[in-house]
């Protein structure tokens, strides 16, 4: 089965953030029609943009449909940590379906790294017994082109975390002279795919439908991805002592 | 019975904080341990909320984990992402997310804002905190965790940037902001929001919210709130507070905040059922957590506390002004304890509202405190802390909401948009 990917650009993304303003009805209708359209949705530009938000836009379409969302980050906008906390949490919300893109490799390594700082299996969430979790397994990552280290607030899922696309603007996003397209040697730790985002067809309303019954599907189930494998370094975040300990 | 017409209604909030208030709350039996992972739980919140009437669904937060989960799991997920599935499965609700100052750049969050603003249909709210603490602080690029006078500079001169933001997307012009630590400009083509997402405007800019309690967080509040949660456990001090803040406003010429104070409740439909539902949840939370949070609160040692002295006293001798904890909440629940002249062990048991106001009774003893809380002014509405969620929530829908619509305190069905409709509310 083939996966179809299109990308949403900043205008078409402005217009359903005014349809979702609407009636729960008129976003039930949205999310239908977006189940429809293609297995990943890729949300904006690599650039900045004048599109909402891409990780406010995932956050709501990611309730509206089923389909997988590819955000768009942008280095030297939002923190790092910020965006990894809100991919782990929609990621942890939504089965897994989001992935992020960026221009940036370096960016999606950090991003890759923290996703790692708190793996799932270590929440035990055992009630009677009153142990939540397993702490020693939460980590400050320790690497030395980042000094972001986490830990994140929220687990996540150590072999399926979001997959990081390295994209190039691509010919005819804006219209400019191409940039160099990214090639497998770009590819450093925390990169997944490789993605020229300007041979990805747009998504317009009234597109051709295919059947949107399907199943949720994890990011890296649609993407073709095996399960991912930890690889950062860390210390132990929480080593008995200090106020963090006590309440 | 009708509602008289000219009647105050209550703007009523909770505020979720994932499993709930009580540090026994992932715990509440018959519940899933992992509930807040999943989306259905904050649709199930959502669906809970509109239908018991509130106004709003608030999520506190700090960024980064402050805390060891293996103790006390809290305030895991991120806001944004969690509220956005709260407006999306609903109607009238308001999500109100909190985010720091500390932690983000003006421009950046107010086209976040304004996206989640858009994307809500002018359902969404921002509850100003200036906090960064634990490992995020190093995260965050600073070398040690900045102090409140530098932590409120910045939130000052944040919110400012962020309204001069906003109203140049609204009138279309330039965005210029001079100032110490985020001045800039940028021309009107490169503001980066689309047309489509200004027309929303005003309804989409997010209603300011503030919840510091200290002289600076309270100066922030009468200048650029539209609503604060506020620490408030004695009537009387509350109603000076509230007062207090609206006199500022108004000296500023501007409509003074909705008053909404924290309050941490448990109903049953008797005193006594109340009491065994509260111990269910509450003697499921680590053991000595109360003590040592109280402790941390005060920066006072622990060890040293004589659980049956008079709070006061102790407070008195024992406590030094620490930096790093919260003003607001320490000055209420130290009032708490010397209007109600309890021991330290008494006012521990209260201290399972944090900082907040415990009610752990009827629904009908509920109602008379918020009537008469709302009459006399010391409050416009509460924001609501369930011990543990969607427990409490469902009890309070089931149960409390009843009771105030019965007594006209409840708005009818909301017309306007959240933010519009909390602007007008104000006094």
């Amino acid at each position: 089965m083939t996966t179809t990917i299109l990308r949403i650009d900043d205008g078409e993304l402005a217009s359903l953030a005014v349809d979702a303003s609407g009636p729960v009805s008129a976003r039930r209708a949205l999310g239908a029609e977006l189940d429809a359209a293609a297995d990943v949705l890729v949300l904006g530009a690599a650039d900045g943009g004048t599109g909402p938000d891409r990780t406010a836009a995932a956050g709501f379409l990611l309730a509206l449909t089923r389909r997988v969302v590819v955000v768009p980050v942008v280095g030297g906008q939002q923190h790092p940590i910020n965006v990894a906390r809100a991919v782990a949490t929609l990621a942890l919300l939504h089965d897994r379906r989001i992935g992020v893109a960026a221009q940036d490799p370096a960016l999606l390594g950090v991003l890759a790294r923290l996703w790692e700082s708190w793996p799932l299996d270590s929440v035990v969430a055992d009630v009677e017994a009153g142990v939540y979790v397993d702490a020693s397994r939460i980590r400050r990552i320790v690497h030395p082109s980042s000094p972001i280290g986490g830990p994140l607030t929220v687990p996540v899922a150590a072999d399926d975390t979001p997959p990081t696309l390295l994209v190039s603007p691509g010919r005819g996003a804006g219209g400019g002279p191409a940039a160099a397209e990214p090639t497998a040697a770009d590819a450093g730790d925390g990169v997944e795919l490789v993605l020229d985002l300007g041979s990805i067809p747009l998504w317009r309303r009234g597109r051709p439908a295919r059947d949107g019954s399907g199943p949720a599907r994890s990011a890296r189930r649609v993407l073709g991805l095996g399960a991912s494998v930890p690889v950062a370094e860390g210390v132990p975040a929480f080593d008995g002592a200090g106020s963090a300990e006590q309440v | 019975m009708g509602r008289p017409t000219d009647r105050r209604t209550l703007v009523l909030g909770a505020n979720v904080y994932d499993y709930g208030t009580d540090a026994g709350a992932w715990r509440a039996p018959g519940e899933d341990p992992l509930r807040p992972f999943r989306a259905e739980f904050w649709r199930d919140t959502a669906r809970t909320a509109e239908r018991a009437g509130l106004d709003a669904v608030f999520l506190a937060d700090t960024p980064g984990l402050s805390s060891n989960p293996a103790i006390r799991p809290m305030r895991q997920l991120e806001p944004l992402a969690a509220l956005a599935v709260v407006a999306a499965e609903t109607e009238h609700l308001g999500a109100i997310a909190t985010v720091s100052t500390s932690t983000t750049d003006p421009v950046e969050l107010s086209r976040r804002l304004l996206s989640f603003g858009a994307f809500s249909g002018g359902r969404f709210g921002w509850n100003v905190v200036t906090g960064v603490t634990g490992p995020a602080v190093a995260d965050f690029g600073f070398t040690a965790p900045p102090g409140r006078d530098d932590r409120y500079a910045r939130a000052e001169e944040f919110v400012d940037a962020v309204a001069a933001f906003l109203a140049a997307v609204r009138d279309d012009t330039d965005y210029r902001h001079d100032g110490p630590l985020f001045a800039a400009r940028i021309p009107r083509d490169r503001l980066g929001v689309d047309p489509a997402v200004r027309a929303l405007l005003p309804d989409a800019a997010p209603l300011v919210v503030q919840a510091g309690g200290s002289p600076r967080g309270r100066a922030l509040a009468a200048r650029s709130a539209e609503a604060v949660f506020a620490a408030e456990t004695v009537h009387a001090g509350a109603l000076a507070n509230a007062e207090d803040l609206r006199r500022r406003a108004a000296a500023l010429g501007r409509p003074a905040p909705l008053i909404l104070p924290g309050i941490h409740l448990v109903v049953g439909s008797t005193e006594a059922e109340a009491e065994e539902r509260f111990t269910l949840i509450h003697e499921r939370g680590p053991e000595g957590n109360l003590l040592r949070r109280f402790s941390a609160m005060f920066g006072i040692d622990g060890s040293r506390l004589d659980l049956d002295a008079p709070a006061e006293e102790e407070l008195a001798r024992l406590a030094t002004d620490p930096e790093a904890t919260p003003v607001g909440f320490r000055t209420a629940i130290a009032a708490y304890g010397a209007a109600g002249g309890l021991s330290v062990r008494q006012l521990l048991r209260y201290f399972a509202g944090f900082g907040h106001q415990l009610f752990v009774g009827t629904p009908e003893r509920l109602a008379d405190i918020m009537t008469e809380w709302l009459d006399s002014g010391a409050a416009d509405g509460f924001n609501l802390l369930f011990d543990t969620n969607p427990w409490g929530l469902r009890e309070f829908a089931d149960h409390v909401t009843p009771v105030l619509r019965a007594r006209g305190l409840l708005a009818d069905a909301p017309g306007a948009p959240f933010a519009r409709r909390m602007r007008e509310a104000r006094r």
